[in-house]
């Protein structure tokens, strides 16, 4: 094509597609490590394969280009049986992938391709499985069926199934494949291959199958012909591969959007929300005019119509946004592969539930501690090879990631069947740095103690990693966990294994709140924290070490004055007279247990948009965001776990 | 080089009349089964060369029936007998592993060609 023609403003599909395949072709790369016989995944890495060449063709990006080309020739020989699939072969493509990745990543940045050298890469691709390669040309074949062939769709499928399997790649088709397979051609119809085969070998194939009357390979001068055409393929790269697909897979009919299309989007229908509570405030209002009494009725009617499409709205939206778990999950086996390689382990991994879907800024935010779970899990949880077998556990150890909904939260294990958390170590080393006295840790429960690998100075300490098995960074997983409002939990047996649950909501951005009043301002309370709202009369509280406490379902509550909480100034609840008679009590929970939070009114209950507070603000303690009320005013969005963990800090 | 053929349909009719131009010509019918179920069973006591594999039967349909047995014996050569309009499910059964097709009425040419160009002789 023409110099001139700009592929600039393709760059962004362009490596988002790209790297889509790359993330696929790690997770099928480690399944054909252990499924060695699976065609299926072998031609789904080569397409891949495939695509990127194409695709970074167009874009002029020589040396992806080449590289793609030489792992795809590469996996041509492996469809064909003359390369078998080993260890080194996977090891290798996935060194190719690593290059492809470096690479895609240096173009996101800087929006050219690097000058790396690829001689190295692409003569250990080439060399690899010796056998010089052989030239892979293009034909033009025309196939023609008997007269009275019956279901001449199917037998067109047929044939380029046929071919597929014998490592002919079918690149066009002529008519296109939706008439071949809709019976709207003749007797005869063409095909695009790309093979390394002979040409007699090709018509072999398509000759094996029955009531074919002649295959023949276009002669030299319609293939110059069709040179042309040929070349506007290659740098449409699109649609061959498009092609390809369809006929294996019915893909859905999408559009990509820009995912910030997609948060402008929600944030537009966050003003609606905030919109259509204003309303609902301004018929509160209008109650006190008789005489308007017929237009607000009116208007009652109109707010609630809008409120309903608000919804539906905010809904479908935030379906769009929404993707599945896979799409983080994807990378992990390969990191597990690589992980259990380095550390010499066996390790079976299996993913379950990758399908359940979440909100996509959530699922940038859980990547990370994932990723510290599993280290941890296949470094730390499961044992050696030897000290399995002595313990008579199976050599193989096994990991487990899941994932599923559960009414508004998606829940995500991860769980071992390793060594699991030795209590007892547990108990010493938060003795010994101070967390706590043997007196207090012999009282508290298994899960207590267990808890204690979330506190911040646990995970630094080196020497605890060895002997707890666990620990390193616990406290910014459950950190980052909590941040996006979600919650984390063990369980461990000693011997067994361990197995971690992460709590997360299903999406962020809107969520329903408790509206409280605290000296003069209002605060939002998420309805997902609330337990309970009590009247706590004075005369039912209790001084506990010096902290004013409650009994809430037959166990002791601390009463924490919310006002001196966020502000940390004045606190009333010293001594008795502080107290006042009714104490209008939120009772919250958390990670760490449940709480009461003194307030001074309760409003009610609203929806509310939660905005953050903006990067200037710092990381502000027991804060959550802020919202906008009906009114117009701001309320603060209370972060209960970060709030309570002051609190804990403060008081321990 | 005649091959070893299994027939399986749930028409007797269908297999008395396969059986007949299959034996025609040289080859030998070493099993027929009236369903998937008891196809999975002979296939394992005949081992045939080939199977022809009805799509519509009770028990166990012919896609189901070609899944199973690909699953045990991937080498295995079945071709599939269709009415008209079956489209769809010829399709799934190549998916599933069937190297080829003949379509009803049965014309005896037609089912030797399948035949044979799938056992490659």
């Amino acid at each position: 094509m023409e110099d001139n023609f700009d592929v600039s403003h393709y760059l962004g599909v362009f490596i988002e597609e790209a790297k889509e395949h790359i993330e696929g072709l790690e997770e099928n790369l480690v399944k054909l490590e252990k499924e060695p016989d699976n065609q299926d995944v072998v031609q789904a890495i080569f397409r891949s394969f495939h695509t990127i060449k194409g695709s970074s063709g167009s874009m002029g990006f020589q040396r992806l280009a080449e590289v793609s080309h030489l792992l795809e020739n590469l996996l041509d020989k492996v469809r064909r049986g003359e390369v078998r699939v080993s260890s080194s072969l996977i090891d290798m493509l996935l060194q190719g992938v690593d290059f492809l990745k470096r690479m895609l990543e240096e173009i996101a940045e800087k929006g050219q391709e690097p000058d790396w050298d690829i001689t190295e890469i692409s003569s250990n691709l080439q060399s690899f499985g010796e056998k010089k390669d052989k030239k892979v040309e293009e034909y033009w074949l025309t196939v023609k069926l008997i007269s009275d062939c019956s279901m001449k769709g199917v037998r067109a499928y047929l044939v380029i199934n046929r071919l597929q399997d014998s490592g002919v790649e079918v690149v066009k088709t002529v008519p296109p494949l939706s008439d071949l397979e809709g019976e709207n051609f003749g007797q005869s119809f063409d095909l695009l291959v790309r093979t390394s085969l002979p040409s007699t070998e090709i018509i072999k194939i398509v000759e094996s199958v029955a009531e074919i009357e002649k295959a023949e390979i276009k002669g030299e001068e319609e293939e110059k012909n069709l040179e042309e055409g040929k070349e506007e393929k290659e740098e449409k790269n699109t649609i061959p591969s498009a092609g390809e697909q369809k006929i294996t897979t019915n893909l859905k009919k999408t559009v990509r959007v820009d995912v910030e299309r997609l948060d402008s989007l929600l944030n537009l229908v966050g003003e609606l929300v905030i919109d259509r509570t204003r309303l609902e405030d301004i018929i509160q209002r209008l109650r006190d005019y008789q005489e308007l009494a017929q237009f607000r009725e009116i208007l009652s009617d109109t707010t609630t119509h809008i409120g309903r499409i608000t919804n539906d709205l905010q809904m479908e939206i935030m379906k769009a946004r929404m993707l599945p778990l896979a799409e983080v999950f994807n990378r992990f086996p390969r990191l597990v592969r690589d992980l259990a390689h380095q550390s010499g382990k066996e390790i079976n991994f299996i993913i379950e539930g990758e399908e359940t879907e979440l909100d996509r800024s959530l699922l940038e935010e859980i990547t990370d501690p994932l990723i510290h779970l599993l280290r941890n899990a296949v470094d730390h949880g499961i044992e050696s090879r030897e000290e399995r077998i002595k313990q008579g556990k199976p050599s193989q150890g096994k990991v487990i990631l899941r994932a599923y909904q559960e009414e508004n939260s998606v829940v995500i294990v991860v769980e071992d069947d390793g060594r699991g958390l030795d209590i007892e170590k547990i108990k010493e080393k938060a003795v010994k740095i101070g967390l706590t006295t043997w007196e207090e840790v012999n009282k508290m429960s298994e899960r207590e103690i267990v808890d204690f690998i979330f506190y911040p100075g646990f995970s630094t300490s080196d020497k605890v990693t060895e002997v707890s098995g666990r620990g390193v960074g616990m406290d910014v997983v459950k950190r980052n966990i909590e941040r996006i409002n979600g919650q984390v939990r063990v369980e461990s047996r000693l011997g067994v294994g361990t197995t971690f649950y992460l709590r997360l909501p299903l999406t962020l951005a809107i969520i329903r709140a408790l509206l409280v009043k605290v000296r003069e301002s209002m605060y939002s309370i998420p309805l997902s924290d609330v337990v309970e709202i009590e009247k706590v009369e004075k005369k039912n509280t209790y001084w506990v070490n010096r902290v004013l406490t409650t009994l809430f379902r037959g166990k002791t509550l601390p009463l924490l004055e919310l006002g001196a909480l966020l502000d940390s100034q004045k606190c009333n609840f010293t001594n008795d007279e502080g107290i006042p008679e009714i104490l209008y009590t939120v009772v919250v929970s958390a990670s760490s247990g449940l709480a009461g939070l003194v307030v001074e009114e309760v409003l009610g209950e609203q929806e509310i948009v939660i905005k953050s507070l903006g990067s200037y603000m710092g990381d502000v303690r027991g804060l959550g965001g802020a919202t906008i009320l009906g009114d117009g005013g701001i309320s603060l969005i209370i972060d209960v776990a970060s709030l309570l963990w002051k609190f804990s800090r403060a008081g321990g | 080089m005649p091959g070893r053929i299994m027939i399986v349909d749930d028409a007797a009719f269908m297999r008395m009349m396969l059986k007949d131009i299959l034996t025609k010509n040289g080859y030998e019918v070493v099993a027929e089964a009236s369903n998937g179920q008891e196809a999975l069973l002979k296939y394992e006591e005949a081992k045939p060369d080939l199977v022809t594999m009805d799509i519509t039967m009770p028990e166990m349909d012919g896609i189901a029936a070609v899944k199973e047995i690909k699953k045990r014996d991937p080498q295995a050569k079945i071709i599939m007998c269709s009415a008209m309009g079956q489209q769809a499910m010829v399709v799934d059964a190549i998916q599933a592993g069937a190297r080829d097709f003949i379509v009803k009425p049965f014309k005896p040419d037609r089912v030797i060609e399948a035949v044979k160009k799938v056992l490659g002789n």
